[in-house]
């Protein structure tokens, strides 16, 4: 389990907290989801809770022992991905791994698995610098997930422009919740937030506004609404319908009375749509 | 788990991370072609030591070839010659200045190369979560630029004065500096952020670390602020233990470049766990 008790980090030289008063908990076998446009605080809040940044206010505690207090041993249980691939560009996707393999003190028994799952299996000899931005994308995932990691930190796994690797990465993020691994994912994308988290957290300003099981949220916060579509004579007419008020249900009766309907679709709050409403901005910042 | 056998299991662990980092660092180093490079500028100076120059001349002709640029026939009086001065074949004196120039230049910009190319790519975030100890990321380089410099001298007087491959102080005076100088760079590099930014430490070093070139190519001048310089001993000390110079010479070259190494070190493992792996101590 990861518990983050009222985190706060300011960068030298900026006027305001990056984060401010950030608390969660990711037990062991969950996705913890963090949503916000560029700039809210999210990889920040990572960057911290990994020691990349350091930790000036608040606790982040992993087991229930504090990140100082288990000293660089911990990062055998942290597996991480960067938004930027940070690979060694002149070495091969192998290699690349078996480095990492190295530190880890394990075999090199899963690096082929792994590369082959990812679809690299043909390009595990080609140096990195050659890869395209979706492939780096998936060789810095295989060398966060190369350990079997008890705690994994993922910014932006899905960024690159590949809706092959978005289906992989979420196969491949759900086998490791399920052999036990606390997941916290940072991303701006709601397909994949919303598929794969099991608590979503939305953090604007650096400030985490609202945090549920992102159904909960869609329930809390989301408007339930119908599109109607109904011939009039030669034209097709659109109306969104509110099945919660009573005039909008009447509409709804006459217009199916009339025969004239030809599709019902359901419309159901969306994640970026939440996003918006609680903030007054869009993810995609 | 008893004390001892964790302490042995932590230490196999430790050397299993140096190997997996050494083995990325001699990669890096080959793919980068910085073993081409040594060896084609320790082939250049070694062709030229040993094949082109000559090595019988008289000293006095020496005297005015070799050991200045400026003076002629005629050496300027009051000449005050280093005791050993003139006692080795001509070609071979140039090994010593060739060294100076390869093991402060090539120790100092390879170490600090390595370093900007991980910080470019921003692989050294990656390598700060996992298990790897700063003083393992500082040691690999080290180790791999010793290697580098052991190649670049080995071919160089292994071509140009083999007869000098069998001079112990050559080797242990070259294994401080080279250290003393890589760790230099390794302390300096990671506060810049890219080879063209370190340019001008670069320069800096590489001109003060080629001042006692010119009191040992001139020795009717020597300058008292040039002793403090290592590449001064490394140079004064292994002619003396190549050309049956003074022991004292040699011993205080070793005595000098030993301090001079112990202090680059701890200096460059402080830069690497304060700026390369930012340890913040929460």
């Amino acid at each position: 389990m990861i518990e983050v008790e009222d985190l706060r980090f300011q960068y030298p030289g900026a006027p305001t907290p990056a984060v401010r008063d950030v608390s969660f908990t990711v037990p062991a076998g969950r996705v913890f989801g963090f949503l916000g446009p560029s700039g809210a605080g999210k990889s920040t809040v990572q960057k911290v809770m990994t020691g990349l940044l350091p930790q000036q206010h608040g606790e982040v505690r992993y087991g229930g022992r504090t990140r100082a207090s288990r000293g660089r041993e911990l990062f055998h249980e942290v597996g991480m991905s960067f938004e930027h691939p940070n690979l060694f560009p002149r070495l091969s996707a192998r290699e690349n791994l078996r480095v990492f393999e190295g530190l880890y003190g394990r075999g090199h028994a899963q690096i082929d698995p792994l590369l082959e799952r990812l679809g690299l299996g043909a390009a595990r000899d080609r140096h990195a610098q050659d890869f395209s931005k979706g492939m780096r994308q998936r060789l810095v995932l295989a060398r966060a997930l190369l350990h079997a990691p008890r705690y994994l930190f993922l910014d932006e796994p899905t960024s690159g422009p590949d809706p092959a690797l978005v289906r992989d990465v979420i196969e491949l993020l759900r086998e490791h919740r399920e052999r036990g691994a606390a997941i916290v994912l940072t991303t701006h994308d709601m397909h994949v937030a919303s598929v794969l988290s099991d608590e979503v957290a939305f953090l604007h300003g650096g400030r985490i506004v609202a945090a549920a099981p992102p159904r909960e949220l869609e329930q809390r916060h989301g408007r339930p609404g119908l599109t109607v579509q109904w011939r009039d004579g030669e034209t097709l007419r659109t109306e969104v319908l509110a099945p919660d008020a009573e005039p909008d249900r009447a509409r709804l009766v006459t217009l199916l009375a009339s025969g004239s309907v030809q599709t019902v679709h359901s419309r159901e709050a969306t994640l970026e749509q939440i996003f918006v409403e609680l903030t007054g901005q869009e993810l995609r910042g | 788990m008893s004390r001892a056998p964790r302490m042995g299991a932590r230490a196999a662990a430790s050397v299993a991370r140096l190997r997996a980092l050494v083995v990325l660092d001699v990669l890096s180093a080959w793919r980068y072609r910085l073993v081409a490079v040594v060896v084609a500028v320790a082939a250049a100076f070694g062709v030229l030591v040993g094949f082109v120059l000559p090595a019988d001349v008289a000293p006095a002709r020496a005297a005015a070839l070799a050991l200045s640029p400026f003076v002629t026939a005629e050496a300027p009086a009051p000449v005050v010659l280093l005791p050993a001065a003139h006692a080795g074949p001509f070609n071979t004196r140039f090994v010593p200045i060739l060294l100076m120039v390869d093991v402060a230049l090539l120790g100092f910009l390879f170490g600090a190369v390595m370093v900007l190319q991980d910080v470019a790519a921003g692989a050294v975030a990656a390598l700060r979560v996992t298990p790897a100890r700063p003083w393992e990321y500082l040691a690999s380089k080290l180790l791999v630029n010793l290697g580098l410099v052991g190649l670049n001298a080995a071919l160089l007087v292994g071509l140009g004065a083999p007869r000098l491959l069998a001079v112990p102080a050559l080797w242990s005076l070259l294994l401080l500096t080279a250290t003393g100088m890589c760790a230099l760079g390794l302390a300096l590099a990671p506060r810049y952020r890219s080879l063209s930014e370190f340019f001008y430490p670069l320069a800096a070093v590489g001109l003060v670390a080629a001042a006692p070139l010119y009191p040992y190519t001139n020795p009717a001048v020597q300058f008292a602020w040039t002793w403090w310089i290592p590449t001064w001993h490394l140079g004064f000390g292994v002619d003396a233990a190549a050309f049956g110079g003074p022991s004292a010479t040699v011993r205080t070259a070793h005595g000098f470049t030993a301090a001079f190494a112990v202090i680059s070190v701890l200096a460059a493992l402080r830069v690497t766990r304060r700026v390369v792996f930012q340890e913040h101590g929460r």
